[in-house]
Parts: C-alpha cells; sequence; structure tokens
C-alpha cells in the first residue's frame, strides 16, 4: 500500500531554500481545463490555473463556488473528469499515491473527534508518508521534524494533552503543524481560519506565509474572510460557479467589479501606510444601491478577468 | 518536547505491555488452580516447572490448561477485532457483536448445522462458515448504512437490527438443533469454555497468530490512525481507503468466526477491551492500542471464565456461560477507568 521513498519527489528544488540566494520562482501545480461534477451538480467547470512556488495564493468565492473541490483537485485526492493536472510540469497522474502524498499537504477545516488522540500523535500521522510499512514506531528524523515545527508553531506543550482538550485557536495550530509536519512543497488549506479570532486568525496566516517564503512553498488557501485574505495573500482567484471569475493581486481583484457581482454585496478597499490594500465587505443597503441580486452560483461566461501577472 | 513525549508514550507502552502480560500469566494460573477439584497454585506451579506433580493432577491440569488457552486466545481475537471494528466505524461504540458479525456468524454456523450437524465437528470447516457469515453481516450492516446515507451513528444502527435479527435466526436454528447437540445451545449463544477440545487450541492460535502479521505487512495499524481523522485525511497521507477498511474489516471477521465457531458468542470483551486499552495508555495510536487490547481482552477472558468455573462449583448447578460473566466483570472495571479518565 505504501511506496517506497526511493523515487524523486515531485519537485526536485531544495525545499528548504537555499540560504542566501533567492529561490527560483516556478509553476508547481498548473491547472489545464479542469472539470469535476459530482452527479449532475458541476463543482469544478474548466479551471485553467496555475500555483507559484514561494507565493500565496488565496481562493475566494462565495459557498458552493468550488474552492473545496479545486483543492482536492490540485492535491490529486480527486481525478479531474476533464482537463489534466500538472506537478511540476508532468500529468499528476504519472506519480506514485506516495510521491504525492510527501509533497503535497491538505488539511481541512474539521477534525474528527471521536476517540482520544494526542495531539503529538496527530501531528505525527503527518510523517506516515515518510516511513516503511514495517516501520513501527517513528524514525529520530521524524521526531526531529516534528519538534522543530512544534517550535515554530508554539504548540510544544500543547503536545501531551488531547485533542478533545483543546480549544479552537490551539486546535487549529494543531492541524496546521501537522500539514507542516510533512514539510511539504504545495501547502493546501481549507479555511484554515474558521473558528478563530482576529488575532489568531493573523497568526495562522503569519505562519503560512512564513511557511511559504521560507521553504520556497506552493500555498493555496481557501478563505471566507476577505479581509485577511487582502491582508495575506500574493494573489487572490476569485471563484463563482465553479468557474475563475477573476485572478490578480488582492488589491485589484477586491476593487473590480466582478468581486461586487459575485458576491453581491458592495466591498470597499481601504489603503492603509500607502501600500497595504484592506477589502472591506459592506451589507447591502435596504432598496438600492447594489444591484441587490445574490448571483454567487452565476457562471461567469467570459474569461476569468485576469489582472497584470499575478506571480510578479 | 516532541521526542520526551514520544519516548514518555513509548516507555508507557513498554510498562504497560510488561504488566498486562504478567497480570494474564498470574490469572491464567490462577484460572489452572480453580475448578472441581481445586490445585494450590504450588502445586500448579511444580507441575509446569516439570517437579513433582501426581497423575491425577497432571491429567486434571492438561484438561484445564486447554479450557485456559482457548480462554486466552478468544479473549484476545474479540478484543483485537473489536479495536479494528471501531478503527474502521470511527465509532467508540462497535464491536463484533454491535456491528452483528458474531451474531451472523454463528447463525450461518447453525443453518450449516442445520443441514449437516457434522459440520459442527469440523473445526476447519466451522470457522470457515462462521468467517463467511461475519464477513456477510458486515457487509450487510455497512450497505444498510450506506443506503441510509453513511453518516454518523447509521453503521451502529444498522449494525444493531443486523445483529438483532441474526441472534433471534440464531437462537431459533439452535433450538431446533438442540437435541442433536453435545452440550446445551445457550453455550454457543452466550459462550462458553466447556466443551473445547485440546486441538481447538491450534484453530484459535493459528488465526490469531496471522492477524498481527497480516495487520503489520499491510501497514494497517498507521492507516487506521489516519483514517480516524477522516476520509480525506487518510487519503492525502497516501492511503486507500476502501482498501484500508475492507482489510480491517476482514482480519476482524476472520478473527470473529474463529472465536464464535469455537466458544460462540462472547460478548463484552470486544468492546471493552479496546476502551482499557485508550484509557491506560492514553492514546487511540492502534499501534499501541492493538497488542494492549489483546492483552486485555485475554486477560478479561480468563479471568471471567475462572469466575463462571468458581460459580458454577458454588452452585452445583451446571455450566455458567461464559459471556454472562464477562459482562459482570468487566462492566465494573469499565466504568471505573471512564470515570478516571473523565476526571484525567
Amino acid at each position: 500500500m505504501r511506496h517506497d521513498r526511493s523515487t524523486a519527489p515531485p519537485a526536485e528544488g531544495d525545499a528548504g531554500g537555499a540560504p542566501g540566494a533567492e529561490p527560483e520562482k516556478r509553476v508547481a501545480v498548473r491547472l489545464d481545463g479542469v472539470v469535476y461534477s459530482y452527479g449532475s451538480i458541476k463543482a469544478v467547470d474548466g479551471v485553467t490555473l496555475e500555483i507559484w512556488s514561494g507565493k500565496v495564493m488565496c481562493l475566494v468565492g462565495p459557498n458552493g463556488s468550488g474552492k473545496t473541490t479545486l483543492l482536492k483537485l490540485v492535491a490529486s485526492l480527486v481525478r479531474p473528469l476533464r482537463g489534466v493536472v500538472y506537478v511540476n510540469g508532468k500529468d499528476a497522474r504519472l506519480y506514485r499515491p506516495g510521491e504525492i502524498a510527501r509533497a503535497f499537504s491538505f488539511s481541512e477545516p474539521h477534525l474528527p473527534r471521536t476517540l482520544p488522540m494526542r495531539a503529538i500523535d496527530f501531528v505525527l500521522t503527518s510523517r506516515y508518508p515518510f516511513q516503511r510499512t514495517l516501520q513501527y514506531f517513528e524514525s529520530e528524523e521524524d521526531l526531529r521534524v516534528v519538534e522543530s515545527v512544534a517550535e515554530e508553531l508554539g504548540i510544544a506543550h500543547l503536545l501531551e494533552r488531547r485533542l478533545d482538550q483543546l480549544s479552537s485557536g490551539e486546535l487549529q495550530r494543531v492541524v496546521i503543524a501537522a500539514a507542516l509536519a510533512k514539510r511539504p512543497r504545495v501547502l493546501l488549506l481549507d479555511e484554515p481560519s474558521a473558528f478563530l479570532d482576529v488575532r489568531n486568525r493573523f497568526e495562522v496566516m503569519e505562519i503560512v506565509r512564513r511557511y511559504a517564503r521560507e521553504r520556497n512553498a506552493a500555498v493555496v488557501v481557501a478563505l471566507h474572510d476577505l479581509f485577511t485574505a487582502s491582508l495575506y495573500c500574493d494573489s487572490v482567484a476569485l471563484m463563482s460557479g465553479g468557474r475563475i471569475a477573476a485572478l490578480g493581486p488582492p488589491a485589484d481583484v477586491f476593487s473590480s467589479e466582478v468581486a461586487k457581482r459575485v458576491y453581491g454585496v458592495g466591498i470597499e478597499t481601504v489603503r492603509v501606510d500607502g501600500t497595504t490594500v484592506i477589502a472591506v465587505p459592506l451589507p447591502p443597503q435596504p432598496g438600492g444601491g447594489e444591484d441587490g441580486s445574490r448571483n454567487g452560483r452565476e457562471r461567469p461566461d467570459e474569461s476569468p478577468r485576469v489582472f497584470n501577472d499575478a506571480s510578479a | 518536547m516532541a521526542y520526551r513525549v514520544a519516548k514518555l508514550g513509548r516507555l508507557r507502552f513498554f510498562t504497560l505491555t510488561a504488566s498486562l502480560v504478567l497480570a494474564l500469566a498470574l490469572l491464567a494460573l490462577a484460572s489452572l488452580s480453580v475448578g472441581s477439584s481445586m490445585i494450590p497454585v504450588a502445586e500448579v506451579l511444580s507441575c509446569l516447572s516439570g517437579g513433582g506433580c501426581g497423575d491425577t493432577t497432571r491429567l486434571i491440569l492438561s484438561l484445564r490448561a486447554t479450557r485456559t488457552a482457548v480462554a486466552v486466545l478468544a479473549g484476545g481475537m474479540l478484543a483485537v477485532a473489536g479495536a479494528l471494528m471501531q478503527g474502521v466505524s470511527r465509532n467508540p461504540l462497535a464491536d463484533p457483536f454491535i456491528l452483528g458479525s458474531s451474531s451472523t456468524a454463528l447463525a450461518a454456523l447453525s443453518a450449516a448445522a442445520l443441514l449437516d450437524i457434522g459440520v459442527l465437528a469440523h473445526r476447519h470447516l466451522s470457522i470457515t462458515i462462521a468467517f463467511a457469515g461475519a464477513m456477510l453481516g458486515y457487509f450487510l450492516a455497512t450497505s444498510i448504512s450506506m443506503v441510509a446515507g453513511g453518516a454518523g451513528l447509521s453503521l451502529i444502527l444498522s449494525g444493531v437490527a443486523v445483529s438483532a435479527l441474526f441472534s433471534g435466526v440464531s437462537h431459533v436454528l439452535l433450538y431446533l438443533l438442540q437435541d442433536r447437540l453435545r452440550t446445551p445451545y445457550v453455550y454457543l449463544l452466550m459462550g462458553s469454555t466447556s466443551g473445547v477440545l485440546e486441538r481447538d487450541i491450534l484453530y484459535l492460535a493459528v488465526p490469531l497468530a496471522l492477524s498481527p502479521a497480516a495487520l503489520l505487512a499491510l501497514g494497517i495499524p498507521k492507516a487506521l490512525n489516519a483514517y480516524l481523522f477522516g476520509d480525506l485525511y487518510a487519503a492525502q497521507l497516501g492511503y486507500r481507503v476502501r482498501l484500508v477498511t475492507t482489510l480491517s474489516a476482514f482480519v476482524a471477521c476472520l478473527l470473529t468466526g474463529a472465536s464464535v465457531a469455537v466458544v460462540g458468542i462472547v460478548g463484552f470483551v470486544g468492546l471493552a477491551a479496546p476502551h482499557v486499552s485508550r484509557m491506560l495508555s492514553g492514546t487511540s495510536d492502534y499501534r499501541v492500542t492493538l497488542p494492549l487490547s489483546a492483552l486485555a481482552g485475554s486477560s478479561l477472558t480468563v479471568f471471567s471464565d475462572t469466575v463462571a468455573r468458581a460459580i458454577t462449583l458454588l452452585s452445583a448447578r451446571g455450566e455458567m456461560p461464559l459471556g454472562v460473566v464477562t459482562s459482570i466483570v468487566g462492566a465494573p472495571f469499565l466504568a471505573y477507568l471512564i470515570v478516571r479518565s473523565g476526571r484525567g
């Protein structure tokens, strides 16, 4: 069931990033006309997208616009019905499951906690793809990685605790720690900040951005919170009805008419310190202003509105 | 910190394993000494070590040793089966009985015996039939739950339905068969080691020895750990979820089938032993809980078998079914552990 680890992982680049030298930015994953549907419901409908290493891309869009499905497609957890997912320029279907498992981390917002597991047991599961099937306990290397991830995220004191004894903020850090314990080249997070207060939200995004920079990893985060997205993402892909409606730097995407139309609410962008742009969604005005119709599930027929090169 | 926690966890695991092995050895000794003719533990020890041993004592001991060995093996098998089923269903309430496998195994066995009573005399046949029955029960329960949408408690509820139906069916079948059976038919319904023969040890030992080998070779303990956190979580670690659950259920059903064919349905061990091992070790890590469950299940069953024998002796009313005693003996201990771990 487990493949041996002798084969080269999808990204040949040094995951640690060569110290001093500017790591090479390149396309880690490319989706080409990807389609996926659940029965008759098209969840992702012809998405073409490049995901760059060293960058944080945010997926935003209304509920049911296909963000989670897109993440699953990127992680090869589901296979596209049409179109191709390229990992490092090679069709993802040509990799062995073990290779994908070692290079990609995908983490969900909900963690079932019916049986008592300690935080360390959970984080160590991320090292399984690096172990041989017959290896019963963790190697020193596994423990060293977990140790350093726990230090980075400040959760060393939580490792001994049971998952059901952690607060939402603590649990989310543990979930991120598990995702990072693979030292993935591609980190995919579905709503990592769903249950967090503002400060924890910022801290989680800070960790994620730092990871992308330091390890030259590609990071894709699905977010509902436009405010956080505008602060921490290098680029934003706005989804609507299974398609990419707009793609570009947060300031451009959020100030565009497309964003307002997709969400059906007004979005104000505020410039702070001359450089930082914050997106603030506005509540719908009763009886006026916006066209009011909430058309999140509408499929944009035109090709995505692409703002200046997202990777620059 | 990670080092310290991992090292402490491993130390705790080895200490617990050693203490449970010791406890099991002591319970087995006690089990050898209790019976219609009481043999002092000192004499048991001297017989076992090859010292002075009367011929009568030797004979009684060899008969009793069979019972003890079967109790050790069957208890371990049920416990491992229970732990696997709790993993597969991601539900702490699951065990071979609740998911219906024990009942369908017995129903299959009784149906076969109704056609040809000789089946019961050939253990390899009866084990195969009981295993097929257990697998059928598992697939029946999972299919019902899948039709129902597969969410939350539906697997447990379908299991309870399957279990109730086939408990009834096997009761009826065994009732029809009862004058052709060697032992009272209740023994199969509630479990008993009174009718076991020496060769049964082998029939139990082989599946029990094969299962850890199979589980290890397939990487099941780690796969179940990952599976606990969701289908997608396991998939992103490179596991094929369907394969993992089906193989685990296969092993669980083999263990259930073999134990049902030899000792009948012994309840509670499969449910309680995994919880006991979790509460003692403080984790649900299957690499830790599978071996500890086996030891805890064996200990519980041997102890219960001894108690059943003692009750038989005191009441002089014939053999007490084992399954009754496992519940009476195990439940208070489980309750104590629940309260203790709830406070911790």
